[in-house]
């Protein structure tokens, strides 16, 4: 599971895209929208990314359509800590970056 | 998609390894050593040892799909690369030094780095000289596409 998660971060082009997703979600479930708008991308890749994340089993979903909410899934919770420092850093560049402190989650 | 896929490389596996085989016993009797040292009838013609040269169009196939191989690599090298610069992971580290190796690797196996230390004479293998290479480009190509589609 590790290793599916790491290609999924590290091994594909959307990657680190995914990462902020799963930082975002591990801090508070949210739905496509929240996430769109933190985020700062299309609502069409961040859907994407919810879709590949949950083919992998590592979000989980409940609601329905636009009430849809997404959550970290057990496997990745289990796993959460390995890749806690690196999220975390990479989550600090990313607000640094985007100066989007206000945006506090 | 999956199965469409895996249907498309085990039917061009098949095609590889077919034509292989088809070729094999001709590029064989060549090389034989025996037969090379006494000019004799061959199975695939009389061929001297002076007059046996690598086959320039297997050369020229090998160094276009070691070529291929090497875009496909760079291409390869930029998403784990960019990736990199954003999550400094072990795992990204290992993607990318496993990329950099096969990169000297199919530096090393275009035909014309050796010629280029005056080296000319490839080993003549025929079609197996260019077997493996290709089946490197499928492998690559895989590799892309899901890093890519995901």
């Amino acid at each position: 599971m590790k290793r599916v998660i790491w290609w999924l971060i590290v091994g594909t082009r959307g990657g680190v895209n995914r990462a902020r997703i799963i930082r975002a979600l591990n801090e508070r479930p949210s739905n496509a929208n929240q996430l769109t708008e933190l985020l700062g991308l299309d609502y069409k890749t961040v859907r994407h990314h919810l879709k590949v994340l949950m083919d992998n089993k590592i979000i989980t979903a409940t609601g329905d359509r636009y009430g849809t909410v997404y959550f970290l899934s057990s496997y990745m919770e289990k796993d959460y800590e390995v890749f806690k420092d690196h999220l975390d850093k990479m989550w600090d560049k990313f607000k640094s970056e985007k100066d989007i402190d206000n945006k506090e989650i | 998609m999956k199965r469409k896929l895996a249907m498309g490389l085990m039917i061009l596996a098949m095609i590889v390894i077919a034509i292989a085989v088809v070729s094999a016993p001709s590029n064989f009797a060549m090389q034989s050593p025996r037969g090379m040292q006494e000019g004799t009838q061959l199975i695939g013609g009389t061929q001297p040892l002076e007059s046996v040269r690598p086959n320039m169009l297997i050369v020229n196939i090998k160094a276009l799909i070691t070529l291929g191989n090497l875009i496909l690599l760079l291409c390869l090298l930029f998403i784990y690369a960019k990736n990199y610069g954003q999550i400094k992971s072990q795992f990204a580290m290992g993607l990318i030094a496993f990329i950099v190796l096969l990169i000297m690797q199919a530096l090393t196996s275009n035909p014309f780095v050796p010629a280029m230390w005056g080296i000319h004479r490839m080993p003549i293998l025929g079609l197996f000289a260019i077997v493996p290479d290709v089946f490197e480009f499928v492998a690559l190509s895989v590799l892309l596409y899901i890093s890519l589609k995901s």
